[in-house]
């Protein structure tokens, strides 16, 4: 059985925050996933990892990643940022698109959102726990967007799941 | 295997939060269980796969429950969907 890690650099530069401290219930509680978050001071996000961009809404404020070893990684663009439908936020790329790590994918407009958004809190994290063998955080208190890695996940052979 | 057929009533339809919380519902049923819009079908069990159909307000989807306990299975995930999948 091959196991080998995946990297996820941070997508925005920034200070970090544990899952727990972020203002979001089901974030916090990490029913989305596990990872880490990042309160962001850079206004273009990059992919965390390389693969396909499964999903990018129109809104433009989160952005999920399959890589080739099916590890689902989603980044959310602050709290309840949906709501803005699109305000701050400009894509640029399409879902569908393969990305590599570092890749530009949204640039925000960070004064807009620091008045319209409750939180500008981002989460990164691993929605499909069932390919974790184990995740390591290697973050430290602060990280650059593309540069720095997050955490680290031992991925687990993927034979037999859907 | 049985399907059912339901209109997302969440303002901002299913975004991360909502279907975080659909998916968890899932992941409780062994049975497989997809998720339909259009002529786009994903894995009910997959956030990213349930946020790449980039469901509306009331749009409809159709959930498609097939093995142990669908029965079962499609009726909690109807119940959460008529509850507002936490956003009630």
């Amino acid at each position: 059985m091959a196991t080998h890690w995946v990297v996820v650099v941070a997508p925005l530069s920034g200070r970090t925050l544990e899952l727990a401290d972020v203002p979001d219930p089901v974030f916090a509680q990490k029913m989305v996933g596990d990872g880490l978050a990042v309160d962001p001071c850079s206004d273009v996000l990059v992919a965390p990892v390389s693969g396909a961009l499964t999903n990018l809404p129109k809104t433009g404020h989160a952005a999920g990643i399959t890589t080739d070893d099916g590890l689902e990684v989603l980044v959310h663009v602050g709290m309840d940022t949906v709501e803005l439908k699109g305000e701050g936020f400009t894509p640029l790329a399409h879902p569908g698109d393969r990305v590599l790590a570092g890749q530009p994918l949204i640039r925000i407009d960070l004064e807009r959102l620091r008045q319209r958004a409750r939180s500008l809190v981002t989460p990164v994290v691993v929605t499909n726990p069932a390919r974790v063998e184990r995740m390591e955080i290697v973050a430290g208190e602060k990280v650059a967007a593309g540069r720095d890695a997050l955490f680290r996940i031992l991925v687990r052979d993927g034979a037999g799941d859907g | 295997m049985m399907e059912e057929t339901v209109t997302i009533r969440n303002p901002s339809g299913l975004h991360a939060r909502p279907a975080a919380l659909l998916v968890q519902e899932a992941n409780r049923h062994p049975c497989e269980i997809r998720i339909r819009k259009g002529d786009k079908e994903v894995d009910a069990k997959s956030i990213l796969g349930v946020m790449s159909l980039a469901v509306c307000k009331d749009e409809t989807v159709t959930l498609r429950a097939e093995g142990a306990g669908e029965q079962e299975a499609l009726r909690a995930l109807l119940a959460l969907i008529a509850g507002g999948l936490g956003e009630a």
